[in-house]
C-alpha cells in the first residue's frame, strides 16, 4: 500500500498537519449546543426567528472557544478543537440513547465523553423536547407519507440536517463583509422609501407573487437578520486575529521569533478579512475559510459549503502576486494545503437512522471544481488548477472532493494531470462535463451567464453557484415501486398495504399493462413526496431560516428574503432517483422472459421472487446470463431505461414548490441504493432481498459485460441535459492504467462519453484482490480509500455490504 | 466450414472485445477471428485455434441441472457454465458495432483490430470487413500470424491501415517444433508486408530458453533491422509469457484439442536487457501491447 501515502513534495510544516488531521479521532463538542441552548433559554420568542437565529449565530462567533494549531496557517474551526463535531439541537437534539451509540458504534464512530453526556441529559435536551425542527416535522407529516417512508419507497433529506446545497461564486473576493452591510443597508432604506410612497402593499404582493408564497418573514427581519450575521462573522475574525496576536507575543518571548512572524501575519489577516475584501492570495483563502466556517456553524445543511470554482477565484490573486514577488509558488501550495487540511477537519454532523444509511460516511461532501469553462465559456485552466490537484494528491485525505471539469476546450495537458491521479487507485477526482451540465442549467432557465458560473457541488447535483438554492429532498427507490406495482400496493417486505391498488399482477396481460401500473405507482409516490416536500419546505422556512448564508447568495439581500424562502435567484427542490440500473434490468427480465418469450408465467416469477429464488437458482441464473441488461449498449435494454428516465423526468420536472421553483429530478445516490437494498425484496432481475441495488446511473453490478464504451453508449443515450445530475462509476484494474499511453486513452474514453452526452463518470482504480484483502486485514489497509458514490471513503469506513457493493462492481480488466 | 461456404459473406468469430487499449493506437474493437494455422504450445486464445465452433464448459459455473441434456445443448445453460465458443456473423452485424464505438476511435486513433485465431484463414470475410470499415472511415489493423498464402496477403494488403506481425521463433527447426509449421512462408510474407509500405509493429512472444538466447535475439534483431530497412516498421511489442491459455484449454469440452506446454517467461532484468539491446539499434520498443 506504499501508494497510499502522502506525496513527498510536501514540506514539513504540511506533513505534520497532514498527520494530525488524519489521525485526530472524530468527538462530538457540546459546546455549540450549549451557547445556543443558552441563548434560546433566555431569548426565545423575544425577537422575530430570522433575527433570532442570527443573533444566535452572533452568540456563538462571540462565545465559542478559538483554536489556532502550531504551524498552521489558515486558522478556524467549527468546534474547539480539529474534527470535534458542533450538534444542531435546534434541528435534532440527539437521545442519550443516540449519543451512546455515537460513542459506541463500529463505523462513523463520534468520541462523546461521559460528562457530555451528563451536560446533554440535564441541560439540552429538557430544553429542546418538542422544540426542535425535527418534532415539529414529525407532527405534520401525514400518514400516507409515513406508510412510504417507512418501506423504504423514499428518504427525506430534512429529517435530522438542515436542508442544504449551494456553493459560493466569486463575490466574497470583491466584497467584504462591510460591502455586504452597506448592501443591507440600501436594500432597508429601499424599504423605507417603498413604505413612504405607499408602495410596500404592492410590492410585497409582487415579491410573494414572483416567490410563489407569502413570505415567511417580513424583509425588514430578514435584513435586519443577515446584518447581525455580517457582524456576527467579523468578531469570529476579530477573535482569531486576538488569539494570534497573544500567541505571537508569547512565540517570541519564547525566541521563536519565526512563528510569531507568521502569528504576526495571521492576526494581519484576520483584522482584514472577511470584514474587507481580500487583497492578497492568503487573505483570499482565510476568507473564504472564514464564510465557510460561518455558514456549517450557523446550520449543518447537507454538504457543507462549496468555495465553486476556487481555482478561478484564487487565479487573479496568485498571478498578480508571483507576478509582483509577494507569493512563491510553493508558499501558494502550502496555503492550499492549509485550506484542504481545514476541510478534513471538520468532518460530517453526527447522522442517525435513516440518515445515517443514506449517507453512511464522516464525507460532508465539500467538492472543489476546478478547470471547466469562465463565465465567458472559455477555457479556465489555470496554474492554480494544477496546484488544487497536486495538492489533492499530495495530501491523500478524504475531504475535501475534488472534482475536474472537462470541457471540449480544456487542454489535454489537464487532462492527462487528472487521469494521472485518476490512476493512483485514491478514488478521486472525478470528472464532470460542463458541455452537458451548463446546458442542463440552461433547461433549468438559468441565464447563460449564471449557468457558466455553475457547477457540481455535494456528489454530482448542479447549481447555479451564488445564486441558486438547490435543496435535495430525498431519495427515491424507483425498484422498490416496481415491487410495490406487482404486489398491488403492498410491500412484501413489511406486508403492509403502503400504497395504491393498480391491479393484481397476474392480470397483466401485456408489458404494457404493467407498465402502466407501474407509472399510476410512481405518479401517486412522487406526488406524495411532493406535496409533504411542500410542508416541510414552509416549516424550514420559518422555523430555521439562515441569515448568514443568505447574504451570499443573489438575490437574497435585494428582495429581503431568505435562503430557504426564495430570496436566491433560483430555487430547486431535487428529488434524488435511485436504482436505473435496478429498474431497466427488471423490466427486461418481466419483458422477455414473461411477455414475449413467455419462459415462465407471472405466476411463477412472483413466486421466486417471494421465495427469493431459493429453489430457483436456476431461473435466476438464466435471467442473469440471457436478458439485455443496461450498459451493454443494447437497444432492448437501453429503450427501457430512457422510458423509465423519461417518465421520472415528466412526473417530477416542473411540480411547483412553495419558493418560486420548481422540482427537478436528479440521479444520484450516494450510500442508499445499499440502504433501499436493504428493504427491498428479490427482484426480476435476478437480484436477491436484501442486496443494494445499482448506484447511480451505473448499470447494476455484474450486469456491464461489454466495457466501458459499451456502457458510456448506453448512457449516452439518456438525454443527461433533463437531469441535475447523473452519475457513472466505473472500475478498473490497477494494470490497465499503468503507462501514460493507457492513461491517455482513459482521458479519450471520457471525452468521448462526455461528447455522448455525459453528465460525469468517476472511477475506482483498484483490483478485487486488494478490496478482499483489505476486508481480511483492515489494519493494513487502513489508508486504502475508495470512490462511493459522488465522494471517496476509507475502505474500511464502510458498511460490510457497501464494501461488497463496491468489490461486485464489474471491474474492466485488461484480459 | 461448411456453414461458412454457405453464406459467403459471414465469418466464423469468437469474440468482440470493446475498449481494447492494447492492438493498435487509440481505443479498438478487437474481433476475434476463429481458426489459427499455427499451433503455438504457449496460445493465449487455445480455443481459437479449431476453425469451427467448439463448445467450454466451466464446471465451477455448472448447477447440475440438467438444463443441457448432458451438456449437448449450450444454448439451454442457464448459468453460462457451457458455452458455444464461436458463432457465425455477417460484415454488417460487425460494421453496425464498429460503427457504435465510431466515437471513440474518432477521439482516440483508434479503430477495429481483427485478430484471433488468425484472421487471414477467411481472407474473403476478412477482406470485406476490412474493406467496409474503411468505406466508413475506420482505421483497420491485422493482428496476423502470417502463415498464409503469399496471394491472401497480397489482397490483405490494400485494405489494412496497419499490420501487427508476429515473430515467434528464428530457428525454422524450434519454429516448427512449438508451432507445427516452418517459418520460412512468414518471412516471405513479412517482408512483402514490408515492402508494402504499410505500417507494422512486430510481435514477439518472450519464452524463457527458448527464444531469448543470444541466438535467438541476435536472428531476430537483424531480421527486423532488415524488415525496418524495407518499409515502415514502427514498434516492436515484447510479450513475455503468461499461461491464462492454460485455463482455457481446460475448458475446451468439444472440439479440437490444442497442445499447451510449460513455459515461462523470461527474467525482468532479461526483458529489460533486450529492450535496451533494441533501444541501441534504434528501434521502438516495449513491453506489452
Amino acid at each position: 500500500m506504499n501508494s497510499n501515502r502522502p506525496g513527498d513534495a510536501i514540506s514539513p510544516r504540511i506533513a505534520s498537519l497532514r498527520q494530525a488531521s488524519y489521525q485526530t479521532a472524530p468527538s462530538l463538542s457540546v459546546e455549540r449546543a450549549q451557547i445556543v441552548t443558552g441563548f434560546y433559554k433566555e431569548n426565545n420568542g423575544r425577537y422575530p426567528v430570522p433575527v433570532l437565529r442570527a443573533m444566535s449565530f452572533k452568540e456563538l462567533c462571540l462565545k465559542q472557544t478559538i483554536y489556532i494549531g502550531d504551524e498552521e496557517l489558515i486558522v478556524g474551526e467549527r468546534g474547539p478543537r480539529p474534527k470535534a463535531v458542533s450538534t444542531f439541537p435546534e434541528l435534532t437534539c440527539h437521545s442519550v440513547d443516540d449519543l451512546l451509540t455515537l460513542n459506541t458504534r463500529e463505523l462513523q464512530h463520534y468520541a462523546v465523553a461521559e460528562e457530555d453526556i451528563r451536560i446533554y441529559k440535564e441541560e439540552i435536551i429538557p430544553f429542546w423536547e418538542d422544540r426542535t425542527q425535527r418534532d415539529k416535522l414529525f407532527s405534520i407529516l401525514p400518514q400516507d407519507w409515513k406508510l412510504l417512508y417507512e418501506s423504504g419507497l423514499f428518504t427525506e433529506f430534512a429529517e435530522q440536517r438542515a436542508y442544504g446545497h449551494t456553493a459560493l461564486d466569486g463575490k466574497i473576493y470583491h466584497t467584504g463583509m462591510n460591502d455586504f452591510r452597506k448592501q443591507i443597508a440600501r436594500a432597508l432604506a429601499a424599504l423605507e422609501d417603498q413604505a413612504e410612497a405607499g408602495a410596500t402593499a404592492e410590492a410585497a404582493t409582487a415579491t410573494t407573487a414572483a416567490a410563489g408564497g407569502t413570505p415567511a418573514h417580513s424583509q425588514r427581519d430578514v435584513l435586519q437578520a443577515m446584518d447581525i450575521s455580517c457582524q456576527a462573522i467579523v468578531i469570529f475574525a476579530e477573535r482569531h486575529a486576538a488569539l494570534a496576536e497573544e500567541m505571537a507575543a508569547t512565540c517570541r518571548a519564547n525566541g521563536n521569533e519565526h512563528r510569531a512572524a507568521e502569528l504576526d501575519e495571521i492576526a494581519r489577516v484576520c483584522h482584514k478579512v472577511p470584514a474587507h475584501a481580500p487583497e492578497t492570495y492568503h487573505e483570499a483563502i482565510q476568507a473564504y475559510w472564514f464564510i465557510h466556517l460561518g455558514t456549517i456553524m450557523e446550520l449543518n445543511g447537507w454538504d457543507a459549503m462549496n468555495p465553486g470554482h476556487l481555482d478561478q477565484h484564487l487565479e487573479p490573486f496568485y498571478l498578480k502576486e508571483i507576478k509582483a514577488g509577494t507569493l512563491t509558488d510553493t508558499f501558494a501550495r502550502e496555503l492550499m494545503a492549509c485550506l484542504f487540511i481545514k476541510v478534513n477537519n471538520q468532518p460530517a454532523p453526527p447522522k442517525v437512522g435513516v440518515t445515517a444509511k443514506e449517507s453512511g460516511t464522516y464525507n460532508d461532501f465539500t467538492n472543489i471544481n476546478i478547470g471547466g469553462v469562465r463565465p465567458d465559456g472559455t477555457d479556465a485552466v489555470n496554474p492554480v488548477s494544477y496546484i488544487a490537484l497536486d495538492t489533492l494528491e499530495e495530501l491523500h485525505l478524504l475531504q475535501p472532493g475534488l472534482s475536474v471539469h472537462i470541457a471540449s476546450c480544456t487542454p489535454d495537458r489537464f487532462v492527462e494531470a487528472s487521469t494521472r491521479v485518476i490512476s493512483k487507485g485514491y478514488g478521486y477526482p472525478s470528472v464532470f462535463n460542463p458541455d452537458v451540465y451548463i446546458p442542463e442549467l440552461l433547461r433549468q432557465g438559468k441565464s447563460l451567464a449564471d449557468a457558466r458560473e455553475g457547477g457540481c457541488s455535494g456528489c454530482i447535483e448542479v447549481g447555479a453557484f451564488g445564486k441558486e438554492a438547490y435543496l435535495l429532498t430525498g431519495y427515491l427507490n424507483v425498484a422498490k415501486v416496481l415491487e410495490v406495482t406487482l404486489n398491488n400496493g403492498m410491500d412484501p417486505v413489511t406486508e403492509r398495504q403502503v400504497s395504491i391498488q393498480t391491479g393484481q399482477a397476474t392480470d397483466f396481460q401485456t408489458f404494457e399493462d404493467l407498465y402502466d401500473a407501474f407509472l399510476k405507482q410512481l405518479q401517486y409516490i412522487i406526488d406524495t413526496k411532493i406535496r409533504v416536500n411542500l410542508l416541510i419546505e414552509r416549516l424550514t422556512a420559518e422555523k430555521t431560516p439562515a441569515p448568514f448564508l443568505s447574504v451570499f447568495i443573489n438575490d437574497c439581500i435585494e428582495k429581503g428574503r431568505d435562503y430557504y424562502d426564495g430570496g436566491p435567484r433560483y430555487n430547486t427542490s431535487y428529488i434524488q432517483c435511485t436504482g436505473l440500473g435496478s429498474i431497466t434490468d427488471s423490466l427486461s427480465s418481466l419483458k422477455k422472459h414473461i411477455f414475449e418469450d413467455k419462459k415462465w408465467t407471472m405466476e411463477h416469477m412472483l413466486q421466486a421472487m417471494a421465495r427469493n429464488f431459493e429453489g430457483d437458482e436456476p431461473m435466476r441464473q438464466y435471467i442473469l446470463n440471457k436478458t439485455p441488461f443496461f450498459g451493454n449498449d443494447l437497444d432492448y435494454a437501453d429503450d427501457l431505461a430512457v422510458r423509465v428516465y423519461e417518465d421520472l423526468f415528466r412526473l417530477i420536472d416542473g411540480k411547483p414548490n412553495t419558493r418560486g421553483g420548481v422540482h427537478h429530478m436528479d440521479m444520484l445516490s450516494t450510500t442508499c441504493h445499499v440502504y433501499f437494498g436493504s428493504v427491498t425484496g428479490a427482484l426480476p432481475n435476478g437480484r436477491k432481498a436484501g442486496k443494494s441495488l445499482s448506484d447511480g446511473t451505473s448499470p447494476s453490478h455484474g450486469a456491464d459485460t461489454g466495457g466501458p464504451t459499451a456502457v458510456a453508449c448506453s448512457l449516452g443515450r439518456l438525454d443527461q441535459t433533463l437531469s441535475g445530475g447523473t452519475l457513472l462509476n466505473q472500475r478498473f484494474s490497477p494494470s490497465m492504467l499503468k503507462t501514460e499511453d493507457e492513461r491517455k486513452k482513459l482521458g479519450q474514453l471520457i471525452r468521448s462519453y462526455f461528447e455522448l452526452g455525459g453528465h460525469h463518470i468517476q472511477f475506482n482504480v483498484v483490483d478485487t484482490k486488494t478490496l478482499l484483502a483489505a476486508q481480511k486485514d483492515p489494519e493494513q489497509y487502513k489508508d486504502l480509500m475508495v470512490r462511493v458514490a459522488g465522494y471517496s471513503d476509507y475502505f474500511n469506513h464502510l458498511a460490510p455490504s457497501l464494501q461488497e457493493d463496491i468489490i461486485y462492481r464489474t471491474m474492466n480488466e485488461g484480459f | 466450414m461448411k456453414d461458412s461456404e454457405a453464406k459467403p459473406l459471414q465469418g466464423c468469430i469468437f469474440d468482440i472485445k470493446r475498449y481494447a487499449i492494447h492492438d493498435g493506437p487509440g481505443i479498438r474493437m478487437n474481433v476475434f477471428f476463429k481458426g489459427c494455422p499455427l499451433l503455438c504450445h504457449w496460445c493465449h486464445n487455445p480455443e481459437g485455434q479449431d476453425p469451427d465452433p467448439v463448445i467450454m464448459f466451466n464446471p465451477s459455473r455448472c448447477l447440475h441441472c440438467g438444463a443441457c441434456e448432458d451438456r449437448t445443448n449450450p444454448e439451454a445453460c442457464p448459468s453460462g457454465a457451457l458455452e458455444t465458443c464461436g458463432r457465425f456473423m455477417a460484415v454488417d452485424e460487425i460494421l453496425k458495432l464498429a460503427l457504435r464505438e465510431k466515437i471513440f476511435f474518432d477521439r482516440s486513433g483508434g479503430g477495429i483490430t481483427c485478430t484471433g485465431g488468425e484472421p487471414l484463414m477467411q481472407p474473403d470475410f476478412l477482406i470485406s470487413l476490412l474493406a467496409a470499415c474503411r468505406k466508413n472511415g475506420i482505421h483497420t489493423t491485422v493482428d496476423t500470424c502470417l502463415q498464409a498464402p503469399e496471394s491472401v496477403v497480397h489482397r490483405v494488403i490494400p485494405h489494412t491501415d496497419l499490420f501487427l506481425a508476429d515473430v515467434k521463433i528464428m530457428d525454422p527447426a524450434v519454429h516448427k517444433k512449438y508451432t507445427g509449421t516452418g517459418n520460412s512462408l512468414i518471412h516471405r510474407n513479412l517482408r512483402t508486408v514490408a515492402r508494402s509500405g504499410v505500417p507494422f509493429s512486430l510481435r514477439i512472444p518472450l519464452l524463457r530458453g527458448i527464444n531469448d538466447t543470444k541466438a535467438e535475439i541476435d536472428a531476430m534483431t537483424a531480421f527486423a533491422l532488415e524488415l525496418r530497412e524495407l518499409g515502415r516498421l514502427t514498434t516492436i511489442h515484447l510479450l513475455p509469457y503468461h499461461n491464462y491459455g492454460k485455463a482455457k484449454k481446460s475448458r475446451i469440452y468439444h472440439g479440437r484439442l490444442p497442445v499447451q506446454g510449460d513455459f515461462s517467461p523470461p527474467t525482468t532484468q532479461k526483458i529489460q536487457a533486450i529492450l535496451k539491446d533494441l533501444h541501441s539499434h534504434g528501434f521502438h520498443a516495449v513491453t506489452g501491447g
